[in-house]
């Protein structure tokens, strides 16, 4: 019937019309995210990733706090008055922002660069980039163990395939996971390829041979970590640094914070804002003990005075937020587009001294005034000047050179921006001695809250414990 | 899925299949009352799936076997049979049905169905409930009607949001508002964009609709009555029914004119004390925010600091309140024109609505324009059309924790300053102010010179056309759609404290355009086959196809840093930042539902929808949902005595429907990178991209997961509706208990899985509670009858559990008091600092005569739940007497238990201001015990507290410091005993008026919230700084509700 024809063609548009309507295809373009892209190209990650490492890992909160404990500057204001008093670094809230910022924010993204680049990725080929990664990988894994010591790391990162990852010891990291990460790193950067990150390197610029070095660099500091363990080798040591920097100018440093409000350094940032590190009694007196031409470069007078200088004493400073009473680090030091170092050629210089301690006292002693020199020159100090320092018989002993000298002096070079390495070094060595009147700083950083609240059956130690458990690696 | 399509397009087919031919019979069908023909009368052949209805003009014509039994039957009428003999006319009229009067109720797609058919809880409301009150907001018309309904309005300011929910809450940070059904076309009915604990609040989009072009509500309240809406039907459905002409007498033609305009005023204001100055410790400070000073008859001469001379405030207490308010007015006006006739109908209306807030600066102003009508193309083809539009302007004021919000300063105003006498801005620079409070903004100089508005142009409506394709079986398609679009401009002026700019040198300023659309368009097609089994059994099937898309676009630019004051241009701004949202999403539903009676007294009812949408998983976005009931009217099976009881009906349902999580959660995202952006401690910059030339982007911190499924709900109901005494009195009870399971939310999991929280499925509400409808007409005569409704509600939402390892989640708030989902906890809780108790209970008060603090009540170190949102139960009273020509109704809720966080009467016993704090001079000791925590932590009690409390110090400190610091101690019962609505009516005489072309003419006077008892302190308690968002129980000097008189004239031409 004709009827029954109009009927057909009726249901046959509509079927027509709905299946159209429903399918997974169109679905599909439906339910695509106008709003933020579900993937974005290396171009748009390295400068996260590059960013990051400066300012995330190395420049804000973490930095900060080790500052205060190993007593590079004195905390004369809020949370960090708080912790320079140990009335509130036990909190397990101390440490949330660097720990969700390590590992749901930095690693990651350091995480889609390398599977982007790796033979399945939507990028591969880009050995640079990959090589770069890991780098920064190790670096940040590294920063994670010193600051807890054991942590998620083979069962990390897999959302919600494991949402409730078992910790790894700091030996396992230590001896299974950063020197391969470096190692294969460094490989990665010496493969032949036409791709560089160029521009979108923020720390290099693309420059291989300066993160070729970084990578030895890195491979000697977590190889002299080993100092107190019987994974130490002062040979592996040697052999790695030899392959590191030759000089200032190729050193894992920061150079490129602008005059931009979001572009400034962060301690420049922190320093207008919340104002609240002030100059240590403890780095005063190391360096005016020891006559130190740096100490009028780097300390500043009292507000509103010229020549009053007042740092203040760990443990017992007043709260000084209107930033009146104690002395700050000079604007030498702390201005919008200082240098952020994160491993200098003094620090490989230092490495290669106490790797050489126990065998050959000259070439100790030789690589310990090349320490020193770097560091006074990067404050423009002159040769006669440095000299007259090394002539001081308690920086340079006619007879053995020990380690205290050496760390001391790694101490110092490590200020202002470089207190997480002091940290690691004082942890590991017990130098210099600490001069906080309350006690001395924790051996590690409380968990953060967010895992004993949905982590807890793995987190291996409560927050109480920072006092009393100290790190695998530590003295 | 393509399976599915088939399917359906098969069901389609199935109407072809039917048909037969044999003896040809005609007749008419008449109403037995008057005589007038009837159209859309069924005629079906008993026992055969033959069947037709009757055209128009009441005709019919079938062609039948003889000896078959002819069935007619019409929704509200006696059905009627005829068993075919030699005759070639039958002609039958046919007689209302008195128990099913009007019983007819709009279910699920505009499906009309007899009450005693449902085996769920359906309730209406009728046009002229909703309009008698003269209320411009048709959700705030609608409070108190509806047995388990609960609106929460946020303030009485005009345009203001409101919070709608049916039976609780389903969701624990997703929508749990209804679906909005306007003439079988779904509807935008929130706000989109929900109100926080500062800003400004977004008019929720039911005020768009003129509550005086509604014919009728009907309220699905559980699922098992919305389960054909599937996706959307968790929460339940308002299924409006706007006026349209249909059941007018054919060739009639009415012009109906509505007018009335009401008085609004605060309701409330709160109670301060008027004895102390400005200052803290009894000591005059002239720059404090406390009113902790001296008293103000003992205050002799000072130096004034505005006024730049001496002053004598020797008792001078100003009323900083009642100059800031003013009396509000609301005019409403509607015109519509409706007709019937052999056509069809049609109903054209046009309305406005005019208002003034009780706060100057605000107002709303809307214009609705609409036409409605349906025609009979042929006996078989009727097609019609649906139009509306509305025009909505929001004049409005900040409110909440807003440095601009006006009664930040004008309740706490100490009673020494006179915020109105005093100059608000210096006399050379508008933009310097001048106020008691350094940071934020003076009221007047804010209403002056800041400025926020909203404006909604909105279109709606729907094209539908049905096609009765043989007996009994009729196909229906509608085409709908609603777009709207909301622009607005908030303006902080130069110098706007909440903009930082109350520096020495005016500054700041923000000026915010935003441009929000929204397009829904619904296609609905379905087929209806009513049938006759067998003498005993009817069956009805329903099946069709929805097709639902919806599409939004947010833009907002903001400007801050105004360069010249009153300039009110975003390009007269330092700097402008852009942001921009949308989304589009689509569900493609199929549907049926089959009905079986039996006797009229037994009803079976099943449906089955499958719904694909589109923001769930690729694989994963097809979801089948069922419903199953059945209601029993035994007493249709019985000879009843009309003295007894008339009627009685056991009904019992179950269904499950989903709800969908948020969109775009089933992929991971990149967002905007920067460094240090994880918060805390280095402040609002760090690194910002562009930075070097470069930007980046970070893997967003939110795990999303391929593998969702929508929240899952099923409800089961049950209830009994008893009427006796030919239906004077009539018991409606439901129990229900809803299980939501699947919850989408997102799941905080430790960083080390490399994200911070998880957008997956997790948790369990369950939600218990009972509901009865009583109705009474306790007087019914010729001139005098008296008509009593009772609601009674009661339900309780609670949390089973969260996630593993998630003890709460945070819905909105502050950082301590919080709007929380606790697991184990009914939905939500408030959070924050408790009292420290003993272990019988009582109030630990400090006992260390060292301490300040000495005899003043302990916080409990950790802090904990402080408050149930939730009330035990609401009541309506509604009462309507008819006497003559005049008509008074009224309508009183109660509503007991539920806590609310009063943020503003705390900040009046922070200020010293509230009546509470008034004596400071006569010694009182604090209830409770007392003790003090020893070096280990450990409380140690020390006995009842008899410590005397007797300073005028002692006093402050423990209003400003120890009660302060308890936020338990600022949670208050919001239980209400409310006069919400009186309308007293008169019709005129028809003998005067038919003279002058006028066939009705009323006159009435409306009163809404007329009185209201309540221990909750200073303010209303139905008030809330959560909007439209699911954080309620918190309220932070939110805007006032009014209290109105008013009066109306309704006439038909």
């Amino acid at each position: 019937m004709k009827k029954h024809n109009l009927y057909k063609i009726f249901a046959a548009l509509l079927m027509i019309f709905v299946i159209t309507a429903c399918s997974e295809e169109k679905m599909n373009e439906i339910d695509t995210n106008p709003n933020s892209p579900t993937d974005v190209p290396l171009s748009l990650l390295m400068p996260q990733a590059t960013i990051d490492i400066p300012v995330t890992v190395s420049g804000i909160d973490l930095s900060w706090y080790s500052s205060v404990f190993v007593e590079h500057t004195t905390g004369a204001h809020a949370q960090l008055r708080a912790a320079d008093r140990r009335t509130a670094e036990i909190n397990p809230t101390t440490g949330n922002n660097q720990w969700n910022s390590f590992y749901a924010g930095v690693i990651p993204n350091l995480n889609v660069i390398i599977e982007k680049t790796g033979p399945d990725g939507t990028e591969p080929g880009r050995y640079v980039h990959m090589g770069i990664a890991k780098v920064m990988k190790a670096y940040t894994v590294a920063r994670i163990t010193d600051t807890w010591g054991d942590v998620p790391y083979t069962q990390a990162w897999q959302g919600s395939a494991n949402r409730a990852p078992e910790y790894d010891t700091q030996e396992f990291i230590y001896t299974q996971v950063l020197q391969q990460l470096l190692d294969e790193a460094i490989a990665d950067l010496q493969t032949e390829t036409v791709y560089n990150p160029g521009t979108t390197d923020l720390i290099f610029g693309g420059d291989v041979d300066r993160w070729i070095k970084t990578a030895y660099g890195l491979k000697a500091r977590y190889l002299q970590r080993l100092s107190n363990t019987t994974h130490y080798s002062a040979t592996a040591v040697i052999a790695a640094a030899n392959n590191s920097f030759t000089n200032r100018a190729e050193e894992f440093t920061f150079r490129n914070f602008t005059e931009a409000p979001t572009g400034q350094h962060t301690w420049y940032q922190e320093s207008n804002l919340r104002k609240h590190h002030v100059f240590s009694k403890q780095v005063y007196d190391l360096l005016n003990d020891r006559e130190d031409p740096r100490l009028p470069v780097w300390i500043a007078p009292v507000a509103g005075t010229d020549t009053v200088f007042n740092p203040a004493p760990n443990g017992d400073a007043q709260n000084d937020q209107g930033g009146t009473i104690y002395s700050k680090a000079s604007s030498n030091i702390v201005y919008a587009t200082a240098p952020l170092e994160m491993m200098t050629y003094e620090e490989v210089l230092f490495i290669k001294a106490e790797a050489y301690l126990g065998s050959n006292m000259a070439t100790a002693k030789e690589y310990y005034v090349a320490g020193i020199t770097s560091a006074m020159e990067r404050y423009g100090v002159d040769a006669a000047d440095i000299q007259a320092f090394l002539d001081n018989e308690d920086v340079l002993p006619a007879g053995n050179l020990t380690l205290e000298h050496i760390i001391t002096q790694k101490y110092l070079a490590f200020w202002l921006y470089n207190p997480v390495e002091a940290f690691n070094d004082y942890r590991r060595t017990g130098f210099p001695e600490m001069t906080n009147v309350i006690g001395p700083p924790p051996h590690r950083f409380p968990y953060p809250q967010s895992e004993y609240d949905s982590n807890s059956d793995n987190v291996p130690l409560g927050p109480e414990t920072i006092y009393t458990v100290k790190l695998w690696w530590a003295l | 899925m393509k399976k599915i399509c088939l399917i359906f397009a098969i069901l389609v087919f199935l109407g072809n299949a039917l048909s037969a031919q044999e003896r040809r019979i005609t007749g008419t069908v008449t109403d037995a009352v008057d005589g007038s023909t009837m159209p859309g009368v069924t005629i079906s052949v008993q026992g055969t799936t033959q069947g037709t209805i009757t055209d128009t003009n009441g005709r019919y014509e079938i062609t039948v076997a003889e000896g078959a039994t002819l069935v007619f039957s019409f929704i509200g009428m006696v059905t009627e049979r005829r068993v075919v003999g030699t005759e070639s006319v039958i002609n039958v009229s046919l007689s209302m049905d008195l128990a099913t009067l009007q019983e007819i109720v709009v279910t699920a797609f505009g499906i009309e169905r007899e009450r005693k058919a449902l085996s769920y809880s359906v309730q209406e409301v009728s046009g002229e409930m909703m309009s008698q009150s003269g209320n411009p907001s048709m959700a705030n018309a609608l409070q108190g009607k509806v047995a388990g309904v609960i609106v929460r309005q946020s303030s009485g300011m005009p345009g203001s949001s409101s919070h709608v929910t049916i039976r609780g809450s389903r969701s624990f940070t997703g929508n749990n508002q209804p679906l909005y059904v306007i003439d079988g076309v779904p509807i935008a009915s929130g706000s989109d964009v929900s109100g926080g604990v500062s800003g400004t609040d977004f008019s929720s989009r039911f005020l768009d609709i003129n509550p005086e072009d509604i014919a009728s509500i009907s309220i699905l309240k559980g699922p098992a009555a919305s389960a054909l809406y599937g996706m959307r039907a968790t929460n339940g459905v308002v299924i409006i029914t706007t006026k349209s002409g249909r059941g007018m007498a054919k060739g009639q033609t009415q012009v109906n004119f509505s007018t009335n305009y009401t008085w609004d005023e605060i309701s409330r204001t709160p109670e301060l004390q008027s004895t102390y100055a400005q200052g803290a410790g009894g000591v005059l400070n002239q720059n404090s925010s406390l009113s902790w000073g001296p008293r103000i008859d003992t205050l002799g001469t000072y130096f004034h600091r505005v006024l730049q001379q001496d002053f004598d405030g020797t008792n001078q207490v100003f009323d900083n309140v009642s100059p800031f308010f003013q009396t509000g007015h609301t005019l409403n006006a509607t015109i519509d024109v409706s007709g019937a006739g052999d056509f069809g109908n049609y109903s054209v209306g046009f309305g406005q609505t005019e208002q003034t807030g009780i706060i100057d600066k605000t107002g709303m102003s809307r214009s609705t324009a609409r036409l409605a009508g349906t025609f009979n193309i042929s006996d078989r083809l009727t097609v019609g059309g649906n139009a509306n539009f509305s025009s909505l302007d929001v004049d409005k004021i900040p409110g909440g924790s807003n440095l601009s919000n006006p009664l930040f300063t004008v309740y706490a105003a100490p009673r020494s300053y006179d915020l109105f006498g005093l100059p608000h801005h210096d006399p050379n620079d508008p933009y310097r102010q001048i106020h008691y409070r350094a940071a934020m903004d003076n009221p007047i100089w804010a209403m002056e010179n800041s400025s926020f508005f909203e404006q909604t142009q909105r279109v709606f409506g729907n094209v539908n056309a049905g096609y009765q394709i043989a007996d009994g079986i009729k196909l229906n398609y509608r085409l709908g759609t609603d777009y709207f679009i909301t622009d607005g401009k908030e303006v902080y002026e130069k110098g706007s404290g909440n903009t930082g700019g109350r520096t020495a040198i005016p500054s700041g300023g923000q000026i915010m355009d935003f441009a929000y659309t929204r397009l829904e368009l619904n296609s609905n097609i379905n087929l209806t086959i009513n049938r006759s089994l067998t003498d005993d059994i009817d069956f009805d099937l329903l099946v069709g196809s929805e097709y639902s898309d919806i599409q939004r676009r947010f833009m907002e630019n903001t400007g801050r840093t105004i360069t010249i004051g009153g300039f009110r241009n975003i390009n007269n701004t330092g700097t402008q930042t852009v942001f921009e949202s949308s989304n589009w999403q689509r569900t493609v539903g199929f549907f049926g539902n089959l009905g079986l009676s039996w006797r009229s007294a037994l009803f079976l009812n099943a449906s089955g929808r499958n719904d694909i949408v589109s923001y769930m998983p690729e694989g994963n976005r097809s979801f089948f949902y069922p419903s199953v009931g059945v209601g029993f009217a035994f007493t249709e099976l019985l000879d009843l005595d009309e003295g007894g009881l008339t009627f009685a009906k056991l009904r019992a349902s179950w269904a499950q429907v989903g709800q969908g999580g948020p969109l775009y959660s089933t992929q991971n995202i990149f967002i905007t990178g920067g460094a240090a952006h994880v918060g805390g401690f280095i402040g609002p910059q760090g690194i910002q991209f562009p930075f070097q030339n470069q930007t980046g982007f970070t893997l967003s911190s939110v795990l999303r997961s391929p593998d969702l499924v929508p929240q899952n709900t099923s409800t089961t109901e049950l209830g009994f509706d008893a009427r006796f005494i030919n239906n004077r009195i009539g018991i409606d009870y439901t129990f229900y208990m809803i299980d939501v399971t699947d919850q989408i939310f997102a799941v905080p999991i430790p960083s080390s899985t490399g994200f911070t929280s998880e957008l997956r499925n997790a948790g369990r509400l369950e939600t218990i509670g009972h509901e009865i409808v009583f109705n009474i007409v306790p007087v019914r005569t010729q001139d005098f009858e008296w008509n009593i409704t009772t609601n009674f509600s009661t339900y309780k939402n609670e949390v089973l559990e969260l996630a593993p390892g998630v003890t709460d989640i945070f819905l909105g708030g502050f950082v301590q008091p919080n709007v929380r989902a606790q697991a184990g906890s009914s939905y939500p809780v408030i959070f924050g600092t408790r009292f420290l108790r003993d272990d019988n209970g009582n109030i630990v008060n400090l006992d260390n005569p060292n301490s300040a603090f000495h005899g003043m009540p302990m916080a409990d170190p950790e802090a904990g739940v402080i408050g149930d949102v939730q009330p035990d139960f609401e009541m309506n009273f509604i009462n309507n007497f008819r006497y003559r020509n005049f008509n008074l109704s009224f309508q009183i809720d109660w509503r007991q238990g539920g806590y609310m966080y009063a943020g503003n009467t705390r900040l009046q016993k922070l200020y010293g201001m509230d009546k509470m704090t008034e004596d400071r001079e006569s010694p009182f000791v604090a209830p409770g015990v007392k003790g003090f925590m020893d070096a280990d932590g450990n409380l140690v009690i020390t006995g009842d507290n008899d410590i005397t409390l007797e300073t005028n110090l002692q006093h402050q400190t423990y209003w400003l410091d120890a009660m302060d610091a308890i936020d338990e101690s600022n949670v208050y019962e919001t239980s209400f005993v409310r006069f919400r609505e009186l309308s007293i009516s008169y019709d005129l005489p028809l003998a005067a008026l038919t003279n002058i072309g006028i066939s009705r003419a009323s006159v009435f006077f409306t009163g809404r919230n007329l009185f209201l008892w309540t221990d909750y302190p200073n303010f209303d308690p139905e008030t809330s700084t959560g909007g439209a968002g699911n954080f309620q129980g918190l309220e932070y000097v939110a805007l006032p509700q009014t209290r109105s008189y008013g009066m109306g004239v309704r006439l038909s031409f």
